[in-house]
Formats: C-alpha cells, sequence, structure tokens
C-alpha cells in the first residue's frame, strides 16, 4: 500500500511537470509502471486537440452579437422598432396600431405620473405601491442546475404572504474631485481619470508589483482598492499575518481613514487559499472558506453601534509565519451589509478589506448605495417562494453531483447588482440557504439560492 | 454618469477577456469527455454562453475563472450526455474498420487509428474517471482544482488520475497487442 502511494505520488509529480511543458528525463529510480504510465500520458497529451481559429473566432463574435442584443435590449425605445416589424405581417394596418397604441402610452404616462407623484411627493413609507413590476423587478442571475434534484424544506416556511419595503437607490455623483480626495485619503496622489468609456474612475500609485489602483464605479459609486498583481494576495513566500483581531482593527481603520465604515460591522472568515503555477506559466488560484473563526474577544465588534476598540490605536501586530500550501495568506474581513436594518444579498453587497503579509491592506471592496424608502409591496409567502425555486423560477447554481438540496433557513433580503450596474430599486428576494446532498445524503457544498419576494414579479 | 450600457460595457470586455484566456481549456475539455469535434465546438459554446449569462454574479473570490467555467463545462456535457443518452458504448472492435478506408498515407492512418483508439478506451472508463482525465489533460486544473469541481478529495484525485491513465495505458496496450 505504501509503496503503491508512493508510485502514485511519483507519477503525479512527474506528470505534473509533463503538463506544465517541461522535458523530462526520468531517473533511475522511477519505477516501470510509473514510466509506462507517463509514456501513456505524453501520448494523451500529443494527441490533444486544439480548437481551431475559424472556431474561435466565430464564437467569440458570436457571443458580442449576443451582448449587443442586451445592449439593444437594455434601450426600451428600440425594442418598439423589432417588434412592429416582427408583428407587421399578422397585425391590422399600423395607423390603427399606432392610434391604439398612443393612446396605451397616454393612459400609462398618466399612471405613471400619478405613482411617481405619490411616491415622491412626501408619501409615508408605508404608502403601499402601485409600481409597474417592469419599475423594480429584480435582475437574478440564470439557473445553473443539474436535472433530477428535489428539494426539501428543513425548517419551517411561512404560508402567510406580506408586505415590504422598497427603496430607491440613489447614486451620488461621482465626480473626478470626489475620486481624486478619496484617492488622497488612501494614499495615492495625482488626479482621478475617466476610463473605459466613463464607466469607471481610475488612481494609479507605484509600479510593478507594488502598482496599486483605486477605482469608483460612477454606475454605483462602488470602490475597489488594491494591488493590481495577484502577488500580494497570493504570494509565493511564507507570510506574517497579524491575528484575526488585529486584522479586524486594521480593517475598521482602513475603511475609517476613507470615510467608507457602515454602520455596524463584524469580523467573518478566515480565508485558507492555495497557490499553483499551472501549466504554461499562468497563476491560478483555488480557494475555499475556512469555518467561521470565533470573533476576537478584544475587539469583536456588535452591531449596529461601532466598536470602541477600533478607536484606539494599533498596536504593533502579532505575527505569525505561515507556510506550505495551505497557508492562509490574508484575512478576509467582511462587514455586514444592510439595507435599514434588513441583510442585503447579491453581487453588489460586498463590503470587505484584505489585510495580508505584515498587516497590509492588501483589497478592498466596498458596494455601498445610498437608499431611501420608496413605499411597501405585497410580497409573496415563504412556502410559495420555495415552490418557486423548486420550479426554477429563482436563482441557483448547484455542482453537477448533487441530488438532494435540504433548506435550512430562509430570510428575506434586498438584492443589490454588482457594482458596474446602475440599480434604481433594492427591492426584496427570499435567500434561501441549506446543503446540497449527493446521491448518498453526502453533503457536497452549502446551497444558496434567491427567488424574487414581490408578488408583482410573480 | 454612466448608464447601464456602458456599465454593461465594461462588464462585457471582462467576459471577453475571460473567453481569450480559457476558451481553449473549455474546449479541450469538453472534447475529451465527448470525443466528437463538432460536438465539442456546440458544448463549447453553449458553455460560453452559459457563463456569459451568469457573469455579473461570478465571485472571483470563490473559484478562478478556469474552475469556474470548467465546473460550467461538466455540468453541460453531463446534461448533454444525460439528453442524448450519447455515453459512448462503441465496442472496441468496430472502431478501427471505419478508418481503414481512409486513403491517407500509412502514417496518418495508424495516427488516426491511435487517436480513435485512445478516444475509444477513454470513453470506456467510468464516468468519473473519465471526467478526471479529461479536467487534467484538457482542462490542465491541478489535483486541489479538480477536487473542488468533482467533489472528492485532493488525494482521491490523485488515485483515480493514476488507476485510470494504467487503465488507459493498458487498454491501448492490448489493442497494440491484438494488432500485431
Amino acid at each position: 500500500m505504501k509503496k503503491d502511494k508512493s508510485t502514485e505520488k511519483q507519477f503525479l509529480e512527474y506528470l505534473d511537470r509533463l503538463l506544465a511543458g517541461e522535458e523530462i528525463s526520468l531517473t533511475d529510480e522511477v519505477s516501470p509502471e510509473v514510466r509506462s504510465a507517463l509514456e501513456h500520458a505524453r501520448k494523451m497529451l500529443a494527441f490533444r486537440e486544439e480548437p481551431s481559429p475559424e472556431f474561435r473566432a466565430e464564437l467569440r463574435d458570436r457571443l458580442l452579437r449576443q451582448v449587443s442584443q442586451r445592449r439593444a435590449a437594455a434601450y426600451p425605445s428600440a425594442k418598439p422598432k423589432g417588434l412592429w416589424e416582427r408583428l407587421d405581417s399578422v397585425l391590422p394596418p399600423r395607423s390603427v396600431l399606432v392610434a391604439v397604441a398612443s393612446t396605451v402610452a397616454v393612459l400609462l404616462l398618466l399612471f405613471v405620473g400619478v405613482v411617481w407623484f405619490a411616491g415622491r411627493g412626501g408619501a409615508p413609507a408605508e404608502t403601499s405601491l402601485q409600481l409597474t413590476e417592469g419599475e423594480y423587478s429584480v435582475r437574478l442571475p440564470a439557473n445553473i442546475v443539474p436535472e433530477d434534484v428535489t428539494f426539501t424544506a428543513k425548517t419551517s416556511l411561512s404560508a402567510s404572504p406580506g408586505e415590504a419595503a422598497v427603496y430607491e437607490i440613489k447614486t451620488g455623483d461621482v465626480t473626478t474631485q470626489s475620486v481624486t480626495e478619496l484617492g488622497r485619503k488612501l494614499g495615492f496622489s495625482g488626479q482621478a481619470k475617466l476610463a473605459d468609456n466613463g464607466t469607471k474612475f481610475v488612481m494609479s500609485q507605484g509600479s510593478g508589483d507594488e502598482e496599486k489602483q483605486l477605482i469608483v464605479w460612477t454606475a454605483s459609486g462602488a470602490v475597489e482598492y488594491g494591488y493590481v498583481e495577484p502577488e500580494k494576495l497570493y504570494p509565493t513566500q511564507p507570510v506574517q499575518l497579524p491575528s484575526q483581531g488585529q486584522a479586524e482593527l486594521i480593517a475598521y481603520n482602513f475603511l475609517q481613514q476613507a470615510d467608507l465604515l457602515p454602520p455596524g460591522y463584524q469580523s467573518l472568515a478566515k480565508i485558507k487559499d492555495e497557490t499553483t503555477v499551472i501549466a504554461g506559466g499562468g497563476y491560478s488560484v483555488s480557494r475555499t472558506y475556512a469555518e467561521e473563526a470565533p470573533p476576537p474577544a478584544a475587539s469583536a465588534p456588535s452591531e449596529p453601534s461601532a466598536p470602541s476598540a477600533p478607536e484606539e490605536p494599533v498596536a504593533p501586530p502579532v505575527l505569525t509565519t505561515t507556510t506550505g500550501a495551505q497557508a492562509p495568506t490574508y484575512w478576509l474581513v467582511d462587514f455586514p451589509y444592510q439595507v435599514n436594518g434588513a441583510s442585503a444579498t447579491g453581487p453588489g453587497s460586498k463590503i470587505e478589506v484584505s489585510v495580508g503579509d505584515r498587516g497590509e491592506v492588501v483589497s478592498m471592496l466596498w458596494s455601498g448605495r445610498q437608499m431611501s424608502p420608496l413605499g411597501t409591496d405585497n410580497i409573496i409567502s415563504e412556502q410559495q417562494a420555495f415552490l418557486d425555486l423548486t420550479r426554477g423560477k429563482g436563482s441557483i447554481e448547484l455542482p453537477l453531483d448533487c441530488r438532494q438540496v435540504v433548506i435550512e433557513d430562509v430570510q428575506l433580503k434586498y438584492w443589490l447588482d454588482p457594482p458596474s450596474e446602475k440599480q434604481d430599486y433594492a427591492v426584496p428576494v427570499y435567500e434561501f440557504t441549506g446543503q446540497c446532498l449527493d446521491k448518498n445524503g453526502k453533503t457536497l457544498e452549502d446551497f444558496t439560492g434567491w427567488t424574487p419576494a414581490l408578488a408583482a414579479a410573480n | 454618469m454612466a448608464d447601464s450600457n456602458t456599465a454593461q460595457h465594461i462588464h462585457i470586455s471582462g467576459f471577453t477577456a475571460l473567453y481569450e484566456e480559457h476558451m481553449a481549456y473549455v474546449f479541450r475539455y469538453i472534447n475529451y469527455r465527448i470525443g466528437n469535434r463538432n460536438e465539442a465546438e456546440d458544448l463549447t459554446s453553449v458553455v460560453f454562453e452559459k457563463a456569459l449569462e451568469a457573469f455579473h454574479r461570478y465571485d472571483r473570490h470563490k473559484a478562478a475563472p478556469q474552475t469556474w467555467l470548467l465546473a460550467i463545462a461538466r455540468n453541460t456535457v453531463t446534461d448533454h450526455l444525460r439528453k442524448s443518452s450519447k455515453r459512448k458504448t462503441m465496442p472496441l472492435d468496430n472502431a478501427v474498420g471505419v478508418e481503414s478506408l481512409d486513403p491517407s498515407p500509412p502514417e496518418e492512418t495508424e495516427r488516426r487509428e491511435e487517436y480513435l483508439r485512445l478516444q475509444l478506451c477513454l470513453a470506456a472508463l467510468p464516468r468519473r474517471e473519465q471526467e478526471i482525465i479529461s479536467l487534467k489533460f484538457g482542462g490542465e486544473l491541478n489535483n486541489r482544482q479538480i477536487s473542488s469541481v468533482v467533489g472528492l478529495s485532493e488525494n482521491n484525485v490523485g488515485t483515480i488520475l493514476f488507476r485510470a491513465i494504467c487503465k488507459l495505458r493498458n487498454c491501448f496496450k492490448d489493442w497494440s497487442n491484438e494488432k500485431r
């Protein structure tokens, strides 16, 4: 058995080198078994087929066309033309339709005007909304679900529909001046520059591996900060990390100096990662979240009030050297994102700071959005939402081997789009969490899925 | 202030870069799994269409791009095989005769035969072994990344990989011996 393992290990080491494009010469200590297996591996590589340049270009064009179609769909004014063209042959004369459509449009405008007046004209937050579905429909990602998956709820689901608040998102003006000022607070000099067709402001500092970048998205005001090269997050050398508690303080102080502190915060997870150089010299990282570590006694903050500890100067970090492939290389300090006391979810709900070697802040994501209550609207029951989830109406992604999803919790949260997207309303979604099990009932991974909560969206 | 379209633009720029960098891995993985170039191209298209759909919620903190794309590819291939019931079960003995009609030079014919034999040997492996071989040789993932895609421990991946290669070698050797 031991011999088998060493043979296997030897083979795997040589195979990785082979796949990395290395010319390997086998020493005498390599067993015939490994030799012949490697010979076969060579043969398999020799027969590996590459995608043709024609196919590569054709698929690229096709994907770009799809992107263009999405863009066109994003312009409401572009839609009627295509629709008219498609329906031209089957509908009554255009003049009649135009007259009808005009009447409908006027009525709709009147309706929207009334709603706008009620919503913005000093209406109290508990006012029931009458917005149309499209105005605040939630843009959940698509499903990626294998077939033959069963869903079970291991928690009680309410059968009662209810009401929930809807919020209007106000993105403040992101200007050269505001970004430059933020940059100064974070140690950048010079002036922010608009980049990528006005989608973001960028500031840079340093060069090579030491180059840092500050990005502020104009669509949302979200901020990204960090080193351009991944070396600081995924170093190949052993790192000296501060203690978890100190990492929290460092993160807290970092946000404080930039005036980016959220109303409440707590530290969460320690990240373990693996750094590997793969074939072709490419850099690849795969990471898994470790069990949530208990908050440190001295600095564990509790929401909603800010803790007193971070106001004190940060003591010199207690550094511990970590080595080996599984050693953590940074602490991710994750701050909760709340919408008037309710949790936020989705790709735009991140406020997190990564603290790396010697307590340096190596990256930061901050996607805070300013919101104000717009009113309330009807929501479906948890049971209905669960049913929607099982019917593929929501958004979930499951591993291939998942055969059973066990729902352990359901919460009403507010969905936030990615920082690059403009979002006008924050609306509630049901977030389901639980476990994915394989066919033998073994847990594969944690499960998270969402369904729209507003009755109007269903 | 950027509107949603310009925001989409940057979003798509990232996707285009992702495509350029990782398309070949996805194609090679699928080609190993399916063993048919045309189908592999079709499925590669499906994978990137799915990825485009889901790209705005891709979280780089949870998975490297290659791992994320190959996980989508793996689901896509499995769905394809389930739907088409096309798991390759062609008896090995039937394979070579088809190629012998080819008028190519003898060396080329022999190479094609070998290629076909390799594909058939691969198709004869259990699904799990096919997947791991394809992720390794096609997707060029390391064993830890493979373990995160297929839900096995890294050690198990290594063991299965070694055994699968040995099986392929034996399968190929048997055929070579018979041919002589």
